[in-house]
């Protein structure tokens, strides 16, 4: 110990003996950790944390996969909702689960302190809290007696985070009553600190018994329907009982189910459709991490953040290894006299690896404070524009564990290999060195040579990667979204969460319309049901007029409900026929616009103005809407999707009209007229909260953040990555023209020329470049093959990426050859020839 | 290979000053010298006297402070770096005390360096590579680098470097230096044949027994020449 204790000092001692070594170790150290720290700390949040709950091993998700009927809404997997009448059958199984529960999140309106805010909350089956083992952290969680009856039990438990936020963590708000969703709502208790709901992503604020579906989504209750699918179910499994097994069990009650809900649907008997429906089961998949959506929505473009972090580490740790072996060359004739006086190998060893390690730490924990950084600006970005809500910026315990690992493993990685090269000379070898007649040959050098061409190897990786998500993130910039985001702003309303009924919601969607389009600057005003651009669906099967219906058809459709003007406000070219207009009321005929890929699919041989459709399937589905016009295809989910059949209805003959997106497109920056819209919706209802008020082209950067995240920071590692290797053919280049100082001095003095010298030190280069290359093209190449779902417009094997790459990293490695070149050109033949 | 009496190299009152920190030092002073075609000579005086820095001078790796110096009827006292590398390169055979063999070049490589850096074509290097190995007795040892060579070998290899590219002088500056007496005996013998076969030699030595061999020695103190010796005795 006395003896480690001196290594540390003579280490710190060598560290300020050497500031610029020690300075650009650190630096680059703390470069490398900083960016590892930030997006492990994300990853570890999105995808390894477990949910804070009781034993979260025995928690699993249900699916079932297979055809659906009727509605369903989900985020993601259709088949990983279920209708509640579903539920409840499921629930009964108590052979392999301890219980099973299901959840739906909902907009809610929560007006307390006077204010109305919009809010998280989500509907819980009763026996929620009990399956997952959460217990209150003051008054109670619900209870299966809370969710008895429909509409009996106004009662609410509040998250931890919205207690100490919005209540200032007051005990007094037992039994208090706040306004949600226009339902007066007692709070029984505050969940337990930490918990915020089975879902990465969700921050529930309020939890609500589901049997209060009715009086918070007023218009669509849907508990009794079998064909209204929107539960997610998690199940607890018995101790003992494994997955397989558990899945056997459940499996035993379904059928039964499934027949139940298909007496409800009219399947053809003998049809394949019903055969198919009847022959799904539910298939289990781990519930440790709760429902997986964001993990898998976000899952590869983490994994890929993550890959080049790591090699943007291993290049910072290539570079130090560099350092370090050029100055443990320069410390040869130290370790000559350390080994003369005795000192073994391995003593030695432990003291330039306690060097490394001080170097180490301290890139550790300027890394750690990088990465804080990084961490807070991440995390602002995701949560505000990605709506991943509860990623903090927290330096947990997790992250500093990461943070020592990282640091640990960069020390071993690059300290071990130059401490046992440097100890490895003995005394005769250094002796034989000093005495030797003819120049030095670059063999010396060799093993760095090799670290430089893995770091342009891995630089390549990294340029490769950015070119291919900055070539993605371009594409889908470029992209003919069909209609025109220039000065149109948006904002919505939730009329339902604020008492509205259908007529209401009609008529004020219809005053607002008028008072908006009044205002001035303002060319145009349209409303849709669905705001786009932020991944909303609605959809389902159609039954055209004229068109038989096959078992093989593809019949899905997805649609909107929107306002008069909407295609000319939103700037969608149409194509024939008409826009909605003002004649087209609840009351006169149904209409519908379609898109250009509903014609081409349903419509590929005849004109579809005038032919009659209707939503459904079934024998007894009478087509009583009529196309009345054909419109450009245009992006309503994702800047991403393809396009896809698309009819758009009069909101006026929609019916449920759960919220309504607004959109102004103004003459001049569509910002200066945000306050006027605000105002007319307070004028026409003071109660209403507006809500995300922005441009249109805000929303398409939101839709296209983890792009733009994965494009950023991909050319930023990129980048750095450039400038290290950068730093490390500089490093290797100096010290070979120090070496090889003789070796040109003879050149010189034989007749080389200037262009002979550089050409000397452009050919080393030139070597290391090509080594890395023929090791980094491949790999970037396989590595692009795996993150193609990624990708968007340009393919893993793009050639003018690949080249560009290429290009890049010539240009850093000759401009990084630069300054040794000329050094070695500048080399005096006699002076050089006096090192004899 | 040479023309009797002909001037080779003429030098008028060249003088060398180093400047360091204010101090002058003169290394060389007033040096009139010139060298007739197919001589042998060899500089000769103690260490310190300004030997090197002449023969620095003569093979262009170095210039004057002032004074005149000509090569082959050329002024070359002021030339470029780049004009003077070239005047080295096809007119100046250099033989090293130290070889200054290139270590990671084989024995051929290192031969072959001058007249790679002249831009004679490959089959001719392969050729006059091959006939100044075997002038030296090395041509069994083309593959060979210099580390598998012995000191004599390494300053035959060196010699033949010197040699390839038929320049007008071999410039050899202390070419025994790190030569045991047999290997040295060896290395002076060879600089005689080449003398005798028409080759002019310039040669620094501080080894009386070596400068002997030359037909002419000049001695030099504080960096001027002090003494000439003409028509030195051949032969040890």
């Amino acid at each position: 110990m006395p003896m480690l204790f001196e290594d540390v000092r003579y280490g710190l001692r060598m560290l300020a003996k050497n500031p610029g070594f020690s300075f650009i170790a650190i630096v680059t150290l703390a470069l490398g950790i900083g960016a590892n720290t930030a997006i492990f700390s994300l990853l570890n949040q999105v995808l390894l944390r477990r949910l804070p709950v009781r034993n979260p091993g025995e928690l699993v998700v249900l699916k079932s996969p297979g055809p659906k009927h009727g509605h369903v809404w989900s985020d993601g997997d259709d088949a990983e909702v279920f209708s509640y009448p579903l539920y409840k059958g499921l629930a009964k199984n108590t052979a392999v689960f301890d219980g099973v529960m299901a959840r739906y999140q909902f907009s809610a309106a929560i007006a307390s302190h006077g204010q109305t805010d919009r809010s998280s909350g989500e509907l819980v089956t009763g026996n929620y809290f009990e399956v997952l083992g959460v217990r209150p952290a003051l008054g109670r969680v619900l209870s299966p007696a809370d969710d008895d009856v429909q509409g009996a039990h106004p009662v609410l438990v509040l998250s931890h985070g919205y207690w100490t936020g919005h209540f200032g963590g007051d005990a007094g708000v037992l039994n208090q009553t706040i306004l949600v969703n226009n339902t007066e709502m007692t709070i029984v208790g505050v969940a337990q600190t930490g918990f915020s709901g089975v879902q990465v992503g969700q921050t529930p604020d309020i939890f609500v018994p589901m049997t209060m579906k009715g009086q918070m989504t007023p218009i669509g209750n849907g508990l009794d329907d079998w064909n209204d699918s929107f539960l997610a179910v998690l199940a607890r499994r018995k101790p003992g009982v494994s997955m397989e097994q558990a899945q056997a069990g459940i499996n035993v009650d379904y059928p039964g189910l499934l027949e139940q809900q298909a007496a409800t649907l009219k399947l053809r008997a003998d049809g394949k459709d019903k055969k198919e429906f009847l022959s799904k089961k539910i298939v289990l998949s781990p519930g440790a991490q709760g429902r997986t959506t964001v993990q898998r929505d976000s899952g590869p473009a983490l994994m890929a953040l993550f890959a080049m972090v790591a090699l943007v580490l291993l290049i910072s740790c290539t570079n130090v290894a560099n350092l370090l072996l050029a100055k443990a060359a320069a410390r040869q004739r130290e370790f000559a006299i350390r080994s003369a006086l005795g000192a073994t190998p391995g003593r030695m060893m432990r003291q330039l690896l306690v060097e490394s390690f001080l170097s180490a730490m301290g890139g550790g924990v300027l890394g750690l404070i990088l990465g804080a950084w990084i961490m807070n600006i991440l995390t602002q970005a995701v949560v505000s524009e990605a709506g991943i809500q509860g990623i903090t910026a927290q330096v947990d315990g997790g992250v500093l564990g990461f943070a020592a690992a990282a640091t640990g493993v960069s020390a071993l990685l690059f300290g071990l290999i130059p401490a046992w090269r440097a100890t490895r000379t003995g005394v005769s070898q250094m002796l034989k060195d000093q005495g030797s007649t003819t120049s030095a040959g670059p063999g010396h050098v060799r093993f760095r040579k090799y670290l430089v061409a893995g770091q342009v190897a891995f630089t390549l990786l990294l340029l490769t990667g950015g070119a291919l998500f900055s070539r993605t993130l371009w594409n889908l910039r470029k992209q003919d979204l069909g209609l025109t985001t220039e000065n149109l702003i948006t904002f919505s309303i939730a009329p339902q969460l604020s008492g509205y009924d259908e007529a209401r919601t009609v008529a004020l969607v219809d005053q607002l319309r008028e008072r908006l389009g009044a205002l001035p600057g303002v060319l145009g005003v349209g409303s849709s049901q669905i705001a786009v651009l932020t991944g909303t669906d609605m959809g389902g099967n159609i039954t055209v007029e004229g068109r038989q219906n096959l078992d093989t058809d593809d019949r899905h459709v997805n649609f909107d409900a929107v306002s008069p003007n909407y295609f000319s406000t939103m700037r969608i070219p149409r194509l024939s026929g008409r826009e909605f207009n003002a004649g087209d009321t609840t009351t006169s005929t149904k209409v519908a616009v379609i898109n250009e890929a509903m014609v081409k699919e349903f419509f590929p041989k005849r004109n579809p103005i005038g032919v009659h459709f209707a939503l459904g399937g079934g024998n007894d589905v009478k087509p009583n809407i009529e196309i009345v016009g054909v419109v450009r295809n245009a992006k309503e989910g994702h800047v991403r999707d393809r396009e896809r059949p698309y009819f758009y209805q009069p909101y006026s003959q929609f019916g449920k009209l759960y919220g309504m997106s607004f959109y102004a497109r103004s003459q001049q920056d569509p910002l200066l007229i945000a306050n006027a819209l605000r105002e007319t919706v307070r004028g026409a209802d003071a109660n209403l909260p507006v809500y995300d008020l922005k441009t249109v082209e805000r929303v398409v950067d939101e839709d296209l953040f983890a792009e733009r995240v994965i494009a950023g920071l991909s050319a930023a590692f990129g980048g750095l990555a450039a400038l290290l290797a950068a730093l490390g053919i500089y490093g290797v280049l100096a010290y070979l023209v120090v070496q090889r100082t003789r070796e040109i001095g003879i050149r010189v003095a034989l007749g080389a020329g200037g262009g002979h010298v550089r050409g000397l030190v452009f050919k080393e280069v030139g070597w290391m470049v090509l080594a890395g290359a023929l090791v980094g093209l491949p790999l970037a190449y396989g590595l692009a093959r795996l993150s193609e779902s990624l990708l968007y417009g340009v393919h893993a094997s793009d050639v003018p990426v690949y080249a560009a790459s290429l290009g890049i990293i010539c240009l850093v490695a000759f401009a990084a050859c630069y300054i040794p070149s000329r050094r070695a050109t500048r080399i005096d033949p006699i002076v050089a020839l006096r090192y004899e | 290979m040479t023309d009797a009496n002909a001037t080779l190299i003429k030098m008028e009152g060249v003088k060398k000053v180093f400047y360091t920190d204010e101090v002058e030092t003169h290394a060389l002073s007033e040096i009139h010298l010139e060298i007739k075609k197919g001589q042998y000579i060899s500089i000769a005086g103690p260490s310190g006297c300004g030997k090197s820095t002449l023969l620095s001078i003569l093979g262009l790796l170095d210039s004057p402070t002032g004074g005149g110096y000509t090569l082959n009827g050329q002024p070359v006292a002021n030339l470029s770096i780049s004009e003077r590398t070239r005047i080295r390169n096809r007119e100046i055979g250099f033989i090293f005390q130290a070889f200054n063999l290139i270590g990671d070049l084989t024995v051929y490589e290192n031969v072959e360096l001058p007249l790679t850096y002249r831009g004679t074509s490959a089959a001719e290097r392969k050729q006059k590579v091959q006939h100044a190995l075997e002038r030296v007795g090395m041509a069994h040892r083309l593959r060979h680098y210099p580390s598998q060579l012995s000191g004599g070998q390494q300053q035959r290899v060196a010699v033949a470097r010197a040699l390839v590219g038929d320049p007008l002088i071999l410039m050899a500056d202390e070419p025994t230096g790190n030569l045991d007496s047999k290997n040295g005996e060896a290395v002076m013998e060879l600089l005689r044949d080449l003398h005798r076969n028409g080759a002019t030699v310039c040669m620094v030595t501080h080894d009386q027994r070596y400068a002997n061999f030359a037909e002419r020695t000049i001695h030099l103190f504080d960096g001027r020449i002090v003494e000439e010796t003409q028509e030195a005795r051949v032969g040890a």
